[in-house]
């Protein structure tokens, strides 16, 4: 039977059908061949990661849909390190891709499973510290050459376990003041001041009501290390608790104040700003070039206002590089050379001085007082917030409690509790995580 | 554009990952190599193992994505892949199905010019979507055009938005005149003209919001225009005056779709008033005819319903001398008023027009509701006169030639130049 069946499958192969349909089959062989042929010929010989294309992925701290305009903040930022490594490598391609930092772990999930990861992100440390819990990126342990260079801080922020990192840091944003110099001469220095200018002006003065935007406003009124307490879930004192309800009434009286605005976000104060409908700001080292583009020579940038309680205690936004996990060894290398280059003093020393709105990780690089003013707010500024990062990993960490925390806020800033009741309830809330 | 080719050259570095290679190319040979077993002939093969191509294909895809579930390798860009083949299978089950309800030109036009582009195009941001942020590739600037920076998004959102204006106003439209004709008791021919210029009215609004959103400036757009009524006045006089005479013939209402006009000779309907030529159909021969819409503004126009729909026809005939005409005259009308198609009312009237040489000639005419019906209904109206006549013993003569012929006569003949009826 089997002997008829195949006589029968040669007779219908050698017939003229047959001849066409195998012809067909032979064809769709080669289109495969030709293609995967396209596929591997495409890429280019290996100079073991000196050429090739880089796909990098930058992380926005906005929640705002992207524009034309935010992208090309957050590449041109990189503009003068893609040039200077373009010099060094010229075979080797850039692609970026930017990406609200907000979406990062959803869109990087996805595209992991499917072998399409990035080679490099550039992500805030707390948000790479969460990435690589995910198992989204690789860790990396970092030579002692250049453990030797990059603060102590910044490296805490991102260590895991041992001598293993969620990320290289490379660049820092610190948080400071953005006002425009037409309608204020000069920024507060204090809280109390930013308080009478409000009242004696015709100045505005806009807030956020995001926790980690009015973190700063807790080393002023004193109120830091309570907070922190707090939230670490150890036993406050009578004191301590009392700083809390002063910081949670200065936040509920500068509600009360007609040219004082709270607002849902910091991308909205950063637009009302830029649109001249207000004249102070809390806001990124980040936001300052596009800031620029809209005010010009009359942005001003300082250290935020410190207060009774000491100064303020802003939060760093620390930027550091992370490793897809889809790279193949020679992307791999070719991300090590790029980063290696971005966090070498001189390329460090470039990228801050070019635009003026950054600070370097490499301590080497790091610019003397006096350069610029902006410069000067911005280390002020670094100075000043120590431990504001462990506020936001807190908050990056557990989403909940970052959303239970703002509910508390917004009850006290909008008179829907206490003071003394917002406390109780911040008391009362405890992290996944402490 | 540099930068759109430069982020696509990019993507391809994405095939120097193995498993990304291996991601394509699985669904790819498992189409292959499930199309080819399928197509081979397969009577030797035991009548249980024949399967259909498109479950070998589904059953290698499945094996392929299994085996990279097994060896944990990447397999999300393979799914998407198959879930697209799937889909793509799933739409041709729906067609079929549609075409069991709905006539299959119908079909045929929604999956080729709605169904097929929407999912190519989903397709394509779905697999783009797994190499590039759609965002990011949103704002690829493309240039600027009349001082408006164009961006490859808004680009090609518009080119879909007018794609399905273009598409989708036909139905907007029809809905539209459907409700203005519920509201306003229009004719069926009236709400058809409706229907044209609110397609019309659809599209050139929604092409100027849509440059007014991308930030074309009215003066960019009087300018563009400007330049185009030189252009349209030496270069394409003729496309432009066909144009606007079919929108000038729309809106007078003097020929609109479902019209049936007088061409040759022959009554032809409207089936469409288009942008440069209506097209008309000729019910003799079956032919579609498309005639420039200058030719309707410029020459005579016979319509028979212009006002109405209803034709008076004629049926001529010859009746033999030696029947009373008032006998014939009742007949005819008589038979015209039995006949299926024949209007009541306008009632049909007989008329004895004429002596001629074998007959006297009469004319009946009646009236029809459908100019279209004129030859069947005329047709039906003859026979029906035949038998008619038959039955009461009228006689149709045909025409008769009566000769006398004269014996051969001498030069001398006296009667030689008379007629026969002559005196001798």
């Amino acid at each position: 039977m089997l002997l008829f069946r195949l006589r029968a499958l040669a007779r219908i192969l050698t017939s003229q059908r047959g001849r066409e349909r195998r012809r067909r089959w032979t064809a769709s062989l080669g289109v495969i061949l030709l293609a995967m042929t396209a596929a591997t010929g495409c890429q280019p010989v290996a100079h073991e990661g000196k050429s090739g294309t880089l796909h990098v992925l930058i992380g926005t701290p906005s929640n705002e849909p992207l524009t034309a305009e935010t992208i090309e903040t957050s590449v041109g930022e990189f503009s003068t390190l893609i040039d200077g490594f373009r010099e060094l490598h010229p075979e080797m391609n850039l692609s970026f891709s930017v990406l609200q930092e907000s979406r990062l772990n959803e869109d990087l999930e996805r595209r992991t499973a499917a072998g399409l990861a990035p080679d490099l992100i550039l992500v805030s440390a707390s948000r790479a510290v969460q990435l690589e819990q995910q198992g989204l990126i690789r860790e990396v342990s970092i030579p002692p050459e250049q453990l030797k260079q990059l603060p102590m801080q910044g490296l805490t922020r991102v260590a895991i376990r041992g001598h293993r990192y969620a990320g290289i840091p490379v660049l820092q944003e610190p948080q400071v003041a953005c006002f425009n110099r037409s309608r204020l001469s000069r920024a507060p220095g204090t809280v109390e001041e930013l308080v009478t200018l409000a009242q004696t002006t015709t100045a505005s003065f806009g807030f956020s009501v995001d926790p980690i935007e009015l973190f700063w406003s807790t080393g002023s009124l004193g109120a830091r290390e309570a907070l922190l307490r707090a939230l670490a879930d150890q036993p406050l004192s009578a004191e301590e608790t009392t700083r809390i309800t002063l910081w949670l009434r200065w936040l509920q009286a500068l509600n009360l104040e007609l040219r004082i605005s709270f607002l849902a976000d910091k991308d909205q104060l950063v637009k009302r700003l830029a649109q001249r409908e207000l004249d102070w700001i809390p806001c990124r080292s980040g936001n300052i070039s596009l800031l620029r583009r809209h005010l010009g020579a009359k942005l001003g940038v300082a250290a935020l206002p410190g207060g009774p309680g000491g100064p303020a205690s802003p939060i760093t936004r620390q930027l550091v590089w992370s490793f897809g996990r889809n790279s193949t060894p020679r992307q791999h290398r070719m991300a090590e050379n790029l980063v290696r280059f971005s966090i070498s003093p001189l390329a460090q020393r470039t990228l801050t001085l070019t635009g003026l709105r950054v600070l370097p990780a490499n301590r080497l690089a790091l610019p003397r007082p006096g350069v610029s003013m902006t410069m000067d707010a911005l280390l002020q500024s670094d100075a000043n917030g120590t431990k504001g990062h462990l506020f936001a990993r807190l908050m990056a960490e557990d989403v909940d409690f970052l959303r239970d925390v703002r509910r508390i806020l917004v009850a006290v800033i909008f008179e829907d509790l206490t003071p003394e009741q917002g406390t109780a309830r911040l008391l009362d809330l405890r992290p996944d995580q402490p | 554009m540099n930068q759109l080719l430069n982020h696509a050259a990019g993507w391809l570095s994405h095939l120097e990952r193995g498993p990304v290679l291996l991601q394509l190319l699985l669904p790819l040979v498992a189409l292959l190599v499930g199309h080819s077993l399928g197509y081979l002939p397969t009577t030797w093969l035991p009548r249980r193992l024949r399967l259909s191509p498109w479950i070998l294909e589904a059953g290698l895809m499945a094996l392929g994505l299994a085996m990279l579930a097994l060896t944990r390798q990447p397999l999300q860009l393979a799914l998407t892949l198959t879930n697209l083949y799937a889909l793509w299978l799933g739409l041709g089950l729906v067609r079929q199905q549609l075409e069991r309800t709905v006539a299959a030109s119908v079909v045929h036009r929604l999956d080729t010019r709605l169904i097929r582009p929407a999912f190519l195009v989903l397709a394509l941001l779905a697999v783009v979507s797994w190499v590039a942020n759609l965002q990011v590739l949103a704002t690829i600037p493309l240039g600027r055009w009349f001082g408006v920076p164009v961006h490859l998004g808004g680009f090609l959102s518009s080119c879909l938005v007018i794609y399905l204006l273009l598409m989708g106003s036909g139905l907007l439209a029809t809905v539209l005149a459907w409700i203005l004709q519920r509201a306003f008791a229009l004719k069926d021919d009236n709400r058809r003209a409706v229907t044209l210029i609110l397609r019309y009215a659809v599209v050139v609004v929604g092409i100027v919001l849509l440059l007014d959103q991308i930030g074309f400036n009215a003066t960019a757009l009087v300018a563009i225009a400007g330049g185009l009524s030189v252009g349209l006045g030496f270069g394409i006089k003729e496309v432009f005056s066909n144009f606007i005479s079919g929108l000038w013939l729309l809106f007078e209402g003097s020929v609109r779709p479902g019209d049936v006009l007088f061409l040759d000779g022959d009554p032809c309907e409207v089936r469409s008033l288009g942008l440069r030529a209506a097209v008309l159909w000729r019910d003799r021969d079956n032919a579609e005819l498309v005639i420039p819409n200058q030719t309707f503004f410029t020459n005579t126009t016979i319509t028979y319903t212009g006002s109405d729909r209803l034709r008076r026809s004629e049926v001529q005939l010859g009746v033999a001398y030696r029947h009373d005409p008032t006998e014939v005259i009742n007949l005819l009308v008589a038979i015209a008023l039995a006949t299926e198609g024949v209007l009541q009312d306008p009632p049909p009237r007989a008329y004895l027009i004429n002596y001629d040489a074998a007959a006297m000639t009469y004319s009946l005419r009646f009236w029809i509701s459908n100019p279209m019906n004129n030859i069947s209904i005329c047709s039906t109206v003859r026979r029906a006169i035949w038998t008619g006549f038959e039955k009461q013993g009228i006689e149709l003569p045909y025409p008769q030639l009566v000769i006398h012929s004269a014996r051969a006569r001498g030069p001398n003949d006296p009667n030689v130049g008379r007629t026969p009826t002559e005196p001798g």
